[in-house]
């Protein structure tokens, strides 16, 4: 069998590597950055931070000690969120679209509400309900719906487009 | 007058004197005899006779008036939410089981009618009940559920071609009674069960089409039953007579009300058909009782033994509703199950001897258990505090005799699901805590409520820890103070200011002291006692540091403060003192809802809902409760506040809360703990779910919990219950990131120890560097990750 000398040599080959990688500068590219673990908080140390009152007692702390373990993860933006059920919010959306177009505004509304139980950021609920307002002649809530449907949209997306004009329909109103 | 009549009083005797063939002894007795009939007509007969036309008429006004108006006051009954199942849903099948029975589905190896299903290890077929939804009818579905784990892995039809969606129809979760608690669902003759209506006919009335209200016949017989076994055996009423009493009269045992019900069933068959006297009889009969609120028509009855809709029912159950009606506490089939057992089958013998079911049915209903679920399929008052929260919100739009007697149907957003998880949330952390701390036992108290991310929908609210009991409601009522869950309000008001306040701004975390009203001195400090020096925006706020809230209050200014908590929905009054910048101010867990519902909302605004829609008795809807929103903070101030949340939950005073949920789920939250310790808050989000926790004890005590050992151990037992998405944390427009250096606050780069990328409102990032220390460990760790990623 030749993996063994194979596996050897590509264990070799990484800690020359990691040797060679402590004595050199590595590029830092352009590319989305990678978070690092945050140190902590240096100030929470009494000494660092003189303060003027005695070092109290220790007191039981806010959280208990038991059930507590060291801070998970980082924080840092999503790229893009999946869209959640998707054919079950599409079937919901098209039948409110269905309903708009027959004039069942009503209608239009509660499946468009049930879409939004489900995905509450597809921007097309919003859409669908700031039409349906506006067409019922309430423009403030379909305004509303529109800035709702954009906070939640791309921009340069279809969807996006169409709820930039039902804003700009709203304002017309 | 008396001069007319005086001649005509001498005339008579003369006429009879000139016949000379009576005697006048017998001419005396005949005029005696006229004379007593004369006085009777006119003093005894004549009044009778005024008298019963009188009253007649009066009954017979009082027959029409009630039978052809509106019959019964009819209870609101209160729904919960539809359940929308679809594929990728987070569900268990117990869960779906747990729904199914909750609305009386039968457990059965091949569903074949409405309210069947058959569940094996790992997927459920079930036949769904029709239902009017608000966006339309739905008829009966079939369809196939398959899981897979914790979710829903397909939804097909039991073909197997997959479906988007299946919806199940809302669960009764309560009622609104009027004083005289009669609860009915009213049904029409063409809606009952097979064998029903000749099952009363047969075993009630079995002349029932032949007499006109009262029968002799049968009233002789029972005369002859009763006088042979010594005592009162058998009742000769008829249908009609029964309903007269129900109905018009009391159940008072006299001859004149006996009377008087013989007299209306005879009026009441004069006007009224026989099926419209079935139809009033199968909806007034009493068949039960719970608790103070009486079961009154075969429709209510059935979802009160047996949690199905009444044309659901099989023969050995229509059995025994028909058993019932001869004495429904005698014969309560939960309390004397083998009396009602016997009497049942009395009724399926007598069905049998009429020919109305066949031997082998009857053998085959006779050998079948009596079906009865353990508990009452409509508990009057099952989730008494959030029945509390919708007739509030109800009572904005009817009035009180409008909701006890209307029939009105309320679609609410009640998940019953949700609410299982509260309620066993809320009560094991508050035994445990009790334990853990030595405790009397029930001294804490606490509630808590679950709303919809985005919509505001409240899913389930608690207003104590016992379960069911409609006592004081402290998510409603219990004005408490917040402490530092007003604590994201100040930051809020101060990252409004980008040119003056980043995430990355320092604050120092050091003594202060203010002026407060009446000349008071206002001297803040920190839970732990320690003054923590300069420490920026969302390390202060992961941290619930006291001072450097206060002082970045004070700079940012109390009347904006305030603002910014009207703007999240408070609408309660505010005294605007610097006091305020630490949650010196009481609210309820619901009005606490509200403002963390703008923030995990993203800064929309949206009014908290309890209900979806009002529907008439006759399914006509009356209201709709809408979806409502207004954007009141900007995405970018919103996405800060989201960054500072999550440092809480990652790093701060929320970090336990990743002991009982998964490290990928990204949370924000907040603590808040009230002077002494009185008060214990936790409030906090995922992407779909907020979810608010208050502890505290009822007499305003201190306590030795905080809001992250107090609330916070119950708000992460409740929210690992749920099917919760993690918050979508993208960066809107607007927003920057760029590296920092959380000692200095100043710019930093990614090679450098310590810095950290945050975020900031685009043109307020970092302009000047801190010297940079590189992170050679780190600068590996990320080379050798780059390294393996390539290969």
């Amino acid at each position: 069998m030749r993996t063994t000398p194979f596996s050897l040599r590509n264990v070799a080959l990484l800690a020359l590597l990691l040797v060679l990688s402590a004595c050199t500068p590595i590029y830092q590219g352009p590319s989305a950055p990678i978070i690092l673990m945050p140190s902590p908080p240096p100030a929470t140390d009494p000494n660092t931070y003189p303060s003027p009152q005695p070092r109290p007692q220790p007191q039981p702390g806010p959280y208990p000690g038991p059930e507590d373990k060291p801070p998970p993860t980082v924080i840092e933006p999503i790229a893009s969120r999946p869209r959640v059920a998707p054919s079950a919010v599409d079937s919901l959306l098209d039948s409110a679209w269905n309903a708009y177009r027959e004039t069942r505004y009503d209608n239009a509304v509660a499946f468009a509400e049930r879409a939004q139980r489900i995905d509450s950021r597809r921007p097309e609920v919003y859409l669908i309900l700031g039409n349906c307002y506006l067409a019922k002649e309430q423009p403030t809530q379909a305004r509303q719906m529109a800035l709702k449907g954009i906070a939640f949209s791309s921009s340069g997306s279809a969807t996006r487009h169409k709820l930039d004009s039902l804003l700009a329909k709203t304002n017309a109103q | 007058m008396a001069q007319k009549k005086a001649p005509k009083g001498r005339k008579a005797p003369a006429k009879k004197r000139s016949t000379g063939k009576r005697s006048p002894k017998k001419t005396q007795h005949r005029s005696w005899l006229r004379r007593a009939f004369r006085f009777s007509f006119r003093y005894l007969l004549l009044p009778i006779l005024i008298v019963t036309a009188i009253t007649l008429l009066i009954l017979d006004g009082v027959v029409r008036a009630k039978f052809s108006g509106t019959k019964w006051t009819l209870p609101t009954h209160v729904y919960s939410r539809t359940l929308d199942i679809y594929a990728g849903l987070e569900i268990n099948r117990e869960n779906i089981i747990w729904e199914l029975e909750q609305l009386g589905y039968r457990r059965v190896s091949t569903p074949s009618r409405p309210g069947q299903y058959a569940a094996s290890s790992r997927s459920i077929e079930l036949h769904t009940r029709p239902f009017v939804f608000l966006d339309g009818d739905k008829s009966s579905q079939r369809a196939r559920i398959s899981f897979s784990g914790n979710e829903i892995s397909a939804l097909s039809d039991v073909r197997g071609k997959a479906r988007p969606l299946l919806r199940l129809e809302p669960i009764k979760i309560g009622g609104i009674y009027p004083e005289r608690a009669e609860d009915r669902i009213l049904v029409r003759l063409e809606d009952l069960p097979p064998y029903l209506a000749d099952a009363i006919v047969a075993v009630e009335d079995r002349n029932f089409y032949q007499h006109h209200g009262i029968s002799f016949k049968a009233i002789t017989r029972a005369m002859w039953v009763n006088l042979r076994k010594g005592g009162f055996a058998q009742g000769g009423s008829t249908i009609t007579q029964q309903l007269v009493k129900n109905f018009y009269l009391t159940q008072e045992r006299t001859l004149i009300r006996k009377a008087r019900e013989a007299v209306m069933a005879i009026l009441l068959e004069l006007h009224y058909s026989k099926a419209e006297i079935l139809e009033a009889y199968i909806n007034e009969i009493y068949l039960g009782q719970s608790g103070k609120r009486s079961i009154n028509g075969f429709g209510i009855a059935s979802e009160y033994y047996f949690r199905q809709p009444l044309n659901e029912l099989d023969v050995h159950q229509v059995a025994l509703l028909v058993a019932l009606a001869k004495g429904a506490s005698y014969y309560n089939p939960r309390k004397n199950p083998k009396r009602a057992t016997t009497r049942r089958n009395v009724v399926l013998k007598l069905l049998n001897d009429q020919d109305i079911i066949d031997e082998d049915a009857t053998k085959q209903a006779v050998a079948k258990g009596l079906d009865v679920t353990e508990t009452p399929g409509l508990a009057t008052n099952k989730y008494p505090d959030y029945l509390d929260l919708v007739k509030r919100q109800l009572r904005e739009d009817y009035d009180d005799d409008d909701l006890s007697q209307e029939g009105l149907r309320i679609f609410t957003y009640f998940d019953p699901q949700i609410q299982r998880e509260v309620e066993s949330g809320l009560s094991n952390r508050l035994a445990r805590i009790e334990t853990q701390r030595a405790l009397e036992k029930n001294s804490l108290e606490a509630a808590s409520l679950v709303v919809r991310v985005g919509s505001g929908e409240v899913l389930a609210l608690a207003g104590g820890r016992e379960r069911r009991f409609a006592g004081f409601n402290r998510a409603l009522d219990a004005s408490r103070m917040i402490g530092s869950t007003i604590k994201p309000a100040v930051y809020l008001a101060a990252l409004e200011h980008p040119e003056q306040f980043t995430l990355g701004s320092l604050i120092e975390d050091g003594p202060i002291s203010v002026k407060a009203r009446k000349g008071e001195m206002w001297t803040p400090r920190n839970f732990d006692r320690i003054s923590h020096g300069p420490v920026n925006l969302y390390t202060a706020l992961g941290n619930s540091y006291n001072q450097a809230t206060a002082r970045l209050g004070l700079e940012v200014g109390v009347p904006e403060v305030a603002d910014v908590v009207r703007r999240l929905g408070y609408e309660g009054y505010m005294a605007e003192v610097p006091a305020l910048l630490l949650g010196g101010i009481a609210m309820t867990p619901y009005e606490v809802a509200g403002i963390y519902h703008t923030i995990a909302a993203e800064g929309f605004y949206t009014p908290l809902r309890a209900i979806n829609a009002v529907y008439s008795a006759d399914n006509e809807p009356l209201n709709r409760y809408p979806f409502k929103v207004e954007q009141r903070f900007s995405p970018t101030s919103m996405h800060l506040l989201h960054y500072a949340l999550q440092v809480v939950m990652r790093e701060g005073t929320g970090r336990s809360a990743y002991a009982q949920l998964p490290d990928s789920l990204v949370l924000g939250g907040k603590t808040g703990t009230s002077n002494d310790q009185r008060d214990s808050w936790f409030s906090g989000f995922s992407g779909n779910y907020l979810t608010v926790v208050w502890m505290g004890r009822d007499d305003n005590g201190p306590t030795p919990i905080t809001g992250g050992s107090g609330a916070l151990q119950a708000w992460s037992e409740i929210m690992s219950g749920l099917d919760n998405q993690s918050i979508p944390f993208a960066r809107p427009e607007g927003v920057t990131y760029a590296w920092h250096d959380p000692v200095t606050g100043l710019g930093s780069e990614q090679h450098c120890n310590g810095s950290r990328y945050v975020p900031f409102a685009t043109g307020s990032e970092p302009v000047e560097y801190a010297s940079c220390q590189r992170n050679f460990e780190s600068d590996v760790v990320d080379w050798v990750r780059r390294w393996l990623k390539l290969n």
